[in-house]
């Protein structure tokens, strides 16, 4: 083995770490294309019963973002909050978020009950039995917006609709998720204030076919592969070749054809 | 670029890899060609479309183009730096049919006088 065979090894290893870590990225990107593909696909999903998807407390399921689902329960008007700003159709406002005490259980869900422009449009629901049917969607990301990021402040206001706020406001067990109402069963929300807009779901945008980049994934480490192999190959050829000058040297001093030790070294 | 080369071992081999070669050069070519036009089409990078399809078969039969010409380079005796250089022309559009011209007529070339230079050396044996 001659030194420069191991420096080129060096090179070839260096060169097959990269492309195996390139494949790895692709494998992930594939992976997270699924996920975004599942996430895209549960809207069509036929609608499920909360208690059938989560339970308070629980781990938000991967596949829970944008299921539609239905519950049964009382709001409670006194743990409503605002989420501000918000914006619905160009307008900035304020998303209107009510815990409903979910039966049986008596586990609290954060329902978007909906959108206004005023906080004085916000009214509290009546405290009757409803059916809420809507969307899915996992707590929003915690923020350090300053005092509004603290639902205890004067307003009842939230930068974000973070559920590790939320559970220190309302008492009993949370669910961890919340739902973009679209319809309640009867319409408490409109009869308390019908100015209040329904928001819908947030459409998830881009996405693309995963098995592409799985196919990258796969053409990374392929390469990777025959960049191993042409160095092996390379090796072998020198070897091969001193072993012919070797050869090539002997006949000639003993003068047999060279016709004969070429077809010796056709291996 | 075309540094002497150690002799061809295996005549017909050679000629076989170098068939194989120019098949995959005109094939990488005018994938690469058909890749662009579906990018073009469908207005820019990462739009989706036609080109998600096209872009793993693309490099399948890229993939399949360095190994042809790993394998003709190991027969005729190239050195690493003249295949790896011949492997990064299927990035250029449209330079794998004129490389393809180039290394045809190369080495048939080095065939034609490798066959001229065996049969003088064998004739003095008998």
């Amino acid at each position: 083995m001659k030194p420069r065979w191991l420096g080129l090894l060096a090179i070839v290893v260096l060169v097959m770490a990269t492309f195996g870590m390139l494949g790895l990225w692709q494998l992930n990107v594939a992976r997270d294309k699924g996920q975004v593909e599942q996430i895209r696909a549960a809207p069509t999903r036929p609608v499920a019963d909360l208690a059938a998807v989560l339970s308070p407390h629980s781990a938000f399921p991967d596949d829970g973002t944008g299921r539609r689902i239905t519950v049964t329960g009382r709001y409670d008007g006194s743990g409503q909050v605002l989420v501000a700003p918000r914006r619905l159709r160009g307008q900035a406002g304020y998303w209107v978020v009510t815990p409903l005490v979910v039966s049986p259980g008596g586990g609290r869900i954060a329902v978007v009950r909906g959108f206004v422009t005023d906080p004085r449009q916000a009214l509290a629901p009546g405290s009757a039995e409803v059916t809420v049917t809507g969307t899915l969607a996992p707590g929003e990301s915690p923020t350090t917006d300053g005092p509004r990021a603290d639902p205890a402040s004067p307003a009842g206001q939230m930068a974000v609709l973070d559920l590790s706020l939320l559970v220190n406001r309302w008492p009993g067990a949370l669910y961890n998720a919340f739902v973009f109402a679209a319809t309640e069963q009867p319409d408490v929300t409109a009869a308390a204030s019908p100015v209040v807009q329904r928001v819908p779901p947030p459409a998830l945008a881009g996405g693309g076919l995963a098995w592409r980049n799985a196919a990258y994934a796969f053409q990374w480490w392929v390469f990777a592969l025959f960049t191993g192999y042409m160095w092996w190959r390379m090796v072998r050829d020198d070897h091969e070749d001193g072993r012919d000058n070797l050869k090539n040297s002997y006949v000639r001093s003993t003068l047999t054809p060279v016709g004969e030790t070429r077809k010796a070294s056709n291996v | 670029m075309s540094e002497q080369v150690r002799p061809i071992r295996d005549v017909a081999a050679a000629r076989k890899a170098l068939g194989f070669f120019k098949v995959m050069a005109i094939m990488a070519g005018c994938a690469l060609v058909v890749l662009i036009v579906i990018i073009v089409i469908n207005g820019g990078f990462g739009k989706g479309g036609l080109s998600e399809v096209w872009s793993p078969i693309h490099g399948f039969i890229y993939f399949v183009f360095v190994a042809s010409i790993a394998n003709l380079g190991f027969k005729v005796g190239w050195s690493l730096r003249r295949m790896v250089l011949t492997m990064m022309s299927g990035f250029v559009p449209v330079l794998p049919f004129f490389i393809e011209r180039k290394v045809a007529v190369e080495v048939q070339g080095q065939l034609a006088g490798q066959a001229d230079q065996d049969a003088p050396v064998a004739l003095p044996s008998d």
